[in-house]
Order: structure tokens, then C-alpha cells, then sequence
């Protein structure tokens, strides 16, 4: 009997130790991750303000005026994207750009998404030589507008996102394309700003990134954005908060030492020729992100300067998820696809042969983005076994809800801020209050929220869940 | 251990929320006085809207009372750029250009001095859109400081090209190596002709990349009386002039004498072949049509298709084509006509 007791005795005081140890290395790790952010922003500071109130028009003019700037294909994919494709089409149509073509690519829609085309824009069947630079599937047909000459539409079976952008690259015919989510709102300057450094840098800036925000809350007419505004729902502002922090501190920062591995789905210009030479899109379920590391790997390997940019001017306004269950779907999948980036370039991992992607991106993003959530969850559930044990564990609990206050509100706030100093996109005093205020909540429930959604993404990962989970949308535009 | 540290992230964090919130104390008064600062602008442009169109229209000012004061310049700046996209004609830009000469001299001066550089960048693009020509001095000082950044250098640069600045030519001969070739090719495109030819007459003292711009500047602004230089300079011994230069001259279009051309269709150098057969198919040099069948078997895949490309420029390509597919030997030339046959019969209808 007395055995019994001391072997649990025993047990017991290993859990304590367990707790303590498991604690620290919490700690430490979040310790680590507050500094990688705080380094970050500090970085974006200078870099961000450096445009504040720059005028919107002249440092374009040349662009738009000049022989030299290069023209661009648009591809936008679309899967069942009827209730919005003809506002963001309408967005591409008026922008400012001397020379371009729109190529939607319906990725065998099951949906009325081509017969809206063909009635708005007055389709007709034409033959177009595709020159089948990448692997595709069949293309049905081509069709172009009566109306805008420059629109051009891709029949072809469904073959997922990935292959639906591969058809769209063999089938353009400028040097440089941009991909488009068929329902993201373009600003009418949008590409004049983000191919600004692309022109400049003579081909020396082989992709180029806008920053997205959420067009939720907006007032859209027509695919213009007419007024920005803010969602009263507390989900979307919270994420409005998160896209700001994403794109503002984290994106500059990376972007200025060539370190990006994200060229956001949403928007972003990339050199056909250097795609094609990667091999273009591959069948993942983040495919925008593992292009770009691709890309890098491929500047590496060829040993040539060539880099990624970002460009923090808001040029692209895209529907947020109002639901937890749209949301937590996307968050999965997010999560998802970052692994399978990494997954798929694990070779890169602290390998010196790829310079600084190979020692800090790719760490950065496996143990911080992808690491982070579990680790995170961890802490939670130590903060609530410390809750209920009380004692000097309170102590405990105390410090891991403190440090990932600075970890979710603090930086949160901080990035309201920057983006109020450097940017206004928000006019009204009211709106900047109301971001501030709801980013001092985010480590109360948002953040625990998403860590929770993030973990489950790995968890069904482990167990071999494939699929895209679709979302519902409304359509942002009246 | 804890303890301490406990102690410590907590007044951290205390800081950071004190630190945070003094900042968006200060951020929400100052956008709240933006936007009054806004709103009086917008009052201000309002104010004077209509005398300054009538001023612009008639030339007559004695209707326009302007008033010293930060919020009147940035209105006046505002407005006038807007009229000077809107309204078109020499006398409303003259008319633009003198209110600002006379208005917001001192203005636009103070903000090329400002600490920030989007400011600074805004000056300049007021200075070009209300042509400030007696600016000048100021800023050929500013082009010459050290602190003055790439960006701010290549806008210089264009004004100095918009006014005919003595200087340039000088200048762009000794440019920073960091100017883009975009913004260099831009203000060549801008820059008046007689200033361009002495560009072109010191030709050999320029760096390679100034000689580029140079080739392509005569390329794009089709300038036919440099194309007796482009033709010698087809013959250098540098093969990127080579190049270039047989690039412009395909581009340019003017007749030229090509007894030099058969020997660049030998080249070693592919690139060379291909643009000199560019060049015979832009010309439609017709003796020369027997050696475009043949560099439809040339082993470089480029040369071929420009090839392939360049008979179809001739009356009987098509014909020429047709007939390779049917009679010759070689499967690279035969696949070669096939594409570009079936490219000239359906494909690329815009």
C-alpha cells in the first residue's frame, strides 16, 4: 500500500516538473516570436512612412505615358464564382493601365458563372493559338468580348486553381501576368503602383505583391471602391486588424532584405518567363505561396540577383468570411498550405547553398507561422490546468497570459497605429477608434480562436484530409 | 524566478499599453485635425474655384484675392492640378504656369526642403505639371547634393529635360549607375532634339548602358536622320551594338542599302542572325528571300521562328511556307512553317 503511494508520489512530482519544464519552453519560445515581430516592425516603421501622403497620380504619370512599361495579362480563375465575378470584372475593365488583357479562366464551373459572362459582355468563339508551355487540362473553348476586345474567356475542365492559372499563362501573350481571385476588387491604379518596381528595376524584380484588404463594410459600386468603411461586425473588423498586421509589419519587413515567401493569392504580378521556368502553378492547396518559394529557389540555384518584392499600398480589396464556420475553413486550409510549401521544399531548410530563404525564411516560417499555433494551444491549455491548480501556478498562468497579450494585442494595436501613421485608408475618427479598441481584445478570444482553427488544420493534415471546403459568398460589389 | 519576471513583463506591458495609448491619443487628435484641415481645403478649393477658372479662361486676375496662409497654397496646388488635367490649350498652361510662378514660388521652395521625402517628391511633380522653369537654380543645388536620393535625381532629370536645361546632356553623361534604365529611356524620350543629336555626337565617350539608351531612344522616337549612324554602327566589332542597333534599324523601317546584311545572316552569334533577319523581313528585302528559306533550318530555335516570321512578311510567304511544308527535307523547318501558318490562318485575332 505504502508503495502505491510513494510510486504516485513519484508520478506526481514528475507532472510538477513536467509543468514547470513545459512552461519554460513556452515561455522562451514566445519570448523568441516577440522579438522576430518586435524586429519587424521596427523594420516597416521607416520604410512604410517614407510615402505617407505622397501624391496619388504623378509618380504614375510616366508609367502610364511611357512606351517602356510593360503590358500585363490578367488571369482570373473562376470556380463557381457567379455571384461576384461580374463586379470584379467590372474593376478590371476601368483600370489604369496602357496596355493589358483579361483572361477569366472557368475552371469547369458547375454554376451559371459563363452564361453571366457570355450575356454581359457579349461572348463570342474565337480561335486563339495556346502555346502549351505548361501542363494543363483541356481547354473546351476560347471566347472573346464584342464589347472589350482586351477580354478574353478560357472554357476548360475543371482541374482546381493551380491548373485553371497554368491555362491561363499558356494562353496570354505579354511578358508579365497577374493573378486575381475572381472576387477581389481591384483599385483603378492597382497596377501602376505594383508594377512601379518592376518597370524600374529593368527585370530585376521578377514578382511583385500588393497588399490586400477587406473590402467588407466598403461601399462597392459597379467594382469601384466608392467609400472605405468598416463592418460592424467584430469578426471582420478583427480580421481587417489581422490583414493590417499581416500585410504592414510582418510583408515590409521581410520584402526590403528579399526574405518574402508570400506573394498573397490575391494580387500579385509575376514574370511569365520565370514562372514557366519554375514549371508554373503546382496542385497544392497554397499554391500561390509555394510558387514563390520556387521562384526563389530557382533565383538561387541559377545564382542570379533577382528579387520578390511587396508593395504596402492597399491595391486590392477582397470579401472577409462573416461566419466562425466560413472562417475556420479558411484558416484550415491557410494552414494547410503552408505546410505543404514547406513540406515540398524542405530541402531548403537551413541549407547555406540558399542563402538567407534557406537560414531565416524557411525557419521562420516553420517554426513561427506554422509551429506557432500548437505551441500556442499548449500555453492555453497550461493557462487553464494553472488556473484550476492554483497556488504558485497562478504565477504561471499570470505570465503566459501577459506574454501573449504583447504577442496578440499589443502588436495588434501596434499595427492599427502604423497603419493610421503611415497610410490613413480609414478616414473617420470613428473607424481608427473602433480598430484600436477591438485590437486590445484579440488575445481574449480571436487569437485563441485562430490558434484552435490552425491546430485542427494540422490534425486533419495528419490524418489525410483533402479538399478545398468551399465558401458561400455574397458578392461584395452592389 | 517567476516572481521577478512577473514583476517585470508586468510593468512592460504596463509601458507598452502607456506607450501605445499616448499614441493613438496623439494619432486621433491629429487625424481629427486633419480632417478640419481637410474640410477647410476642400472650402478653400471651393472658394476659389470658379475666379480661377475664369482667370484661366480669360487671363484676368484682378478677381482672384490670394491669401498667405498653408491651407490657401495646398488649395491652390490642389486646384490648379486638377484644372491642368482638365482643361487643355497653350494659353490655359501658360496661364497656369505664371499664378504658380507668381503664387507659390516660395510655397513649393520650402516643401523641396522638408525633412520627408514623399513631400519633397510632391514638389517636384508640382514643378512639372505648372512648368516652373525659374526654378531652376534651386534645383540644379538639389541635384547636386549628396543627400539627395535616386528617386528625387531622376525626377530632376526630367524637369531639366522638360526645360531644355543646359546641363543635362553633361549630366546624363556622368548619371548615377542606380538610375533605372526606365527613368534614363523617359527622359531621353522627353528631352528636345537638338540636345538628343549632342548626345549622339559624343556617342563613343558614353558608357555602355548610356549607348543602349541611346540606340533604343533613336528606335522609339524613330529618328531617321540618326539611321545612317545605326548602319555603321551595325558593323562594329561590339555585338551588343550589333544587336541593338540592327534591332532599331528593323524598327525604324527607312530603306537602307543591306549589302552588309548577307554577311550578318552568317553570323556567328545567333542573336545577330536573328535581327538581321528581322531587318529582312521589316525591309522586305527581296533578294534576299532564298537565305530566310534557308535559316529555317538554322540550329537555333529563335533565329527560326524570326525567320519563319519574316517570309510571312513577304506577298508570297504564305506560298513560301506552304511550299517548305510540303517539300523540304528538314523537320525543323517544316515544323517552324507549320506554326507560323497556323498562327497567320486563325490565331491571334486582336
Amino acid at each position: 500500500m505504502n508503495g502505491l503511494k510513494e510510486s504516485l508520489g513519484v508520478i506526481l512530482i514528475n507532472w510538477s516538473d513536467l509543468f514547470i519544464i513545459g512552461s519554460w519552453f513556452i515561455f522562451i519560445y514566445m519570448v523568441l516570436i516577440i522579438m522576430v515581430y518586435g524586429g519587424m516592425l521596427l523594420l516597416s516603421l521607416y520604410q512604410i512612412r517614407k510615402n505617407y501622403q505622397l501624391n496619388d497620380i504623378e509618380p504614375y504619370e510616366d508609367l502610364l505615358q511611357s512606351e517602356y512599361t510593360k503590358p500585363v495579362s490578367i488571369l482570373v480563375p473562376a470556380y463557381n464564382e457567379s455571384a461576384g465575378i461580374y463586379g470584379s470584372i467590372r474593376s478590371l475593365i476601368s483600370i489604369q493601365y496602357p496596355e493589358y488583357e483579361i483572361i477569366i479562366i472557368n475552371d469547369g464551373s458547375t454554376d451559371d458563372t459563363l452564361e453571366k459572362l457570355t450575356s454581359k459582355f457579349e461572348l463570342v468563339k474565337i480561335n486563339r493559338v495556346v502555346r502549351k508551355q505548361l501542363e494543363m487540362k483541356q481547354i473546351k473553348a476560347i471566347y472573346q468580348s464584342k464589347v472589350y476586345p482586351n477580354l478574353i474567356v478560357l472554357d476548360k475542365e475543371n482541374g482546381g486553381k493551380a491548373d485553371a492559372l497554368n491555362a491561363g499563362i499558356n494562353c496570354s501573350k505579354y511578358p508579365y501576368f497577374c493573378s486575381l481571385d475572381g472576387d477581389s476588387i481591384i483599385e483603378r491604379n492597382a497596377f501602376l503602383k505594383v508594377l512601379k518596381p518592376i518597370i524600374e528595376s529593368d527585370g530585376d524584380v521578377i514578382a511583385s505583391g500588393g497588399s490586400v484588404r477587406i473590402a467588407n463594410g466598403c461601399e462597392i459600386q459597379d467594382g469601384e471602391l466608392i467609400r472605405t468603411g468598416l463592418s460592424t461586425r467584430p469578426l471582420v473588423v478583427m480580421q481587417v486588424i489581422e490583414y493590417l498586421r499581416a500585410f504592414l509589419t510582418g510583408r515590409v519587413g521581410l520584402s526590403q532584405n528579399n526574405l518574402l515567401l508570400i506573394v498573397s493569392g490575391a494580387f500579385g504580378v509575376f514574370s511569365k518567363r520565370w514562372v514557366v521556368e519554375a514549371g508554373g502553378y503546382a496542385h497544392t492547396v497554397g499554391e500561390d505561396m509555394e510558387l514563390v518559394v520556387r521562384l526563389h529557389r530557382l533565383v538561387k540555384e541559377k545564382k542570379e540577383d533577382k528579387k520578390i518584392v511587396y508593395v504596402p499600398d492597399p491595391v486590392c480589396w477582397t470579401e472577409a468570411p462573416e461566419s466562425i464556420k466560413f472562417l475556420r475553413r479558411q484558416r484550415k486550409r491557410w494552414h494547410r498550405g503552408l505546410f505543404d510549401s514547406l513540406w515540398k521544399h524542405r530541402t531548403l531548410m537551413f541549407n547555406p547553398k540558399y542563402g538567407s530563404i534557406g537560414m531565416f525564411s524557411m525557419p521562420y516560417f516553420f517554426f513561427i507561422e506554422f509551429l506557432g499555433p500548437l505551441i500556442e494551444l499548449i500555453g492555453y491549455i497550461l493557462l487553464l490546468v494553472s488556473i484550476f491548480m492554483g497556488g504558485i501556478y497562478l504565477e504561471y498562468a499570470i505570465l503566459f497570459f501577459l506574454l501573449s497579450l504583447i504577442y496578440g494585442s499589443i502588436y495588434s494595436m501596434a499595427a492599427v497605429l502604423l497603419e493610421e501613421w503611415s497610410m490613413e485608408r480609414y478616414p473617420k475618427v470613428k473607424h481608427f477608434a473602433i480598430l484600436f479598441f477591438v485590437s486590445l481584445t484579440e488575445t481574449l478570444w480571436y487569437r485563441p480562436l485562430t490558434v484552435l482553427w490552425r491546430v485542427e488544420g494540422m490534425y486533419e493534415m495528419l490524418v489525410g484530409k483533402k479538399g478545398w471546403g468551399e465558401m458561400v459568398r455574397k458578392g461584395v460589389s452592389k | 524566478m517567476v516572481e521577478f519576471s512577473l514583476v517585470l513583463l508586468f510593468i512592460l506591458i504596463l509601458g507598452l499599453c502607456f506607450v501605445l495609448m499616448s499614441l493613438f491619443l496623439y494619432l486621433i487628435i491629429k487625424k481629427y485635425l486633419n480632417n478640419q484641415t481637410r474640410q477647410e481645403i476642400a472650402e478653400c478649393k471651393e472658394a476659389y474655384r470658379l475666379d480661377m477658372f475664369r482667370y484661366l479662361q480669360t487671363g484676368e486676375q484682378q478677381l482672384l484675392h490670394v491669401k498667405q496662409g498653408e491651407e490657401e497654397f495646398k488649395a491652390l496646388v490642389e486646384l490648379l492640378s486638377e484644372y491642368s488635367t482638365v482643361l487643355d490649350g497653350a494659353n490655359v498652361q501658360e496661364r497656369i504656369s505664371l499664378f504658380a510662378k507668381q503664387y507659390l514660388t516660395s510655397y513649393i521652395k520650402k516643401e523641396l526642403k522638408q525633412r520627408r521625402w514623399s513631400l519633397r517628391m510632391n514638389a517636384l511633380y508640382s514643378i512639372d505639371v505648372f512648368y516652373m522653369d525659374h526654378l531652376r537654380e534651386t534645383l540644379h543645388d538639389l541635384y547636386k547634393k549628396k543627400k539627395t536620393t535616386i528617386a528625387e535625381k531622376a525626377q530632376i532629370l526630367k524637369l531639366f529635360a522638360l526645360f531644355n536645361d543646359e546641363q543635362l546632356v553633361y549630366y546624363i553623361k556622368e548619371v548615377n549607375q542606380n538610375i533605372s534604365n526606365f527613368s534614363i529611356l523617359s527622359i531621353l524620350s522627353k528631352i528636345e532634339e537638338e540636345k538628343f543629336d549632342e548626345l549622339v555626337a559624343e556617342f563613343a565617350s558614353l558608357s555602355a548602358r548610356m549607348q543602349y539608351m541611346v540606340i533604343e531612344t533613336i528606335e522609339k522616337r524613330q529618328l531617321i536622320k540618326h539611321h545612317p549612324f545605326l548602319q555603321k554602327l551595325m558593323l562594329t566589332e561590339d555585338e551588343e551594338l550589333q544587336i541593338r542597333s540592327l534591332k532599331a534599324v528593323a524598327n525604324i523601317g527607312v530603306r537602307m542599302d543591306w549589302a552588309p546584311i548577307p554577311r550578318l545572316l552568317d553570323s556567328e552569334s545567333w542573336q545577330i542572325r536573328m535581327m538581321a533577319t528581322k531587318v529582312v523581313g521589316m525591309q522586305r528585302i527581296e533578294p534576299l528571300k532564298g537565305k530566310l528559306i534557308e535559316l529555317l533550318s538554322d540550329r537555333e530555335y529563335m533565329v527560326r521562328s524570326e525567320a519563319a516570321k519574316a517570309i510571312l512578311r513577304f506577298k508570297d510567304g504564305v506560298s513560301i511556307l506552304t511550299s517548305v511544308t510540303k517539300e523540304s527535307n528538314d523537320l525543323f523547318a517544316k515544323d517552324m512553317a507549320i506554326e507560323w501558318l497556323e498562327r497567320e490562318s486563325g490565331g491571334y485575332s486582336y
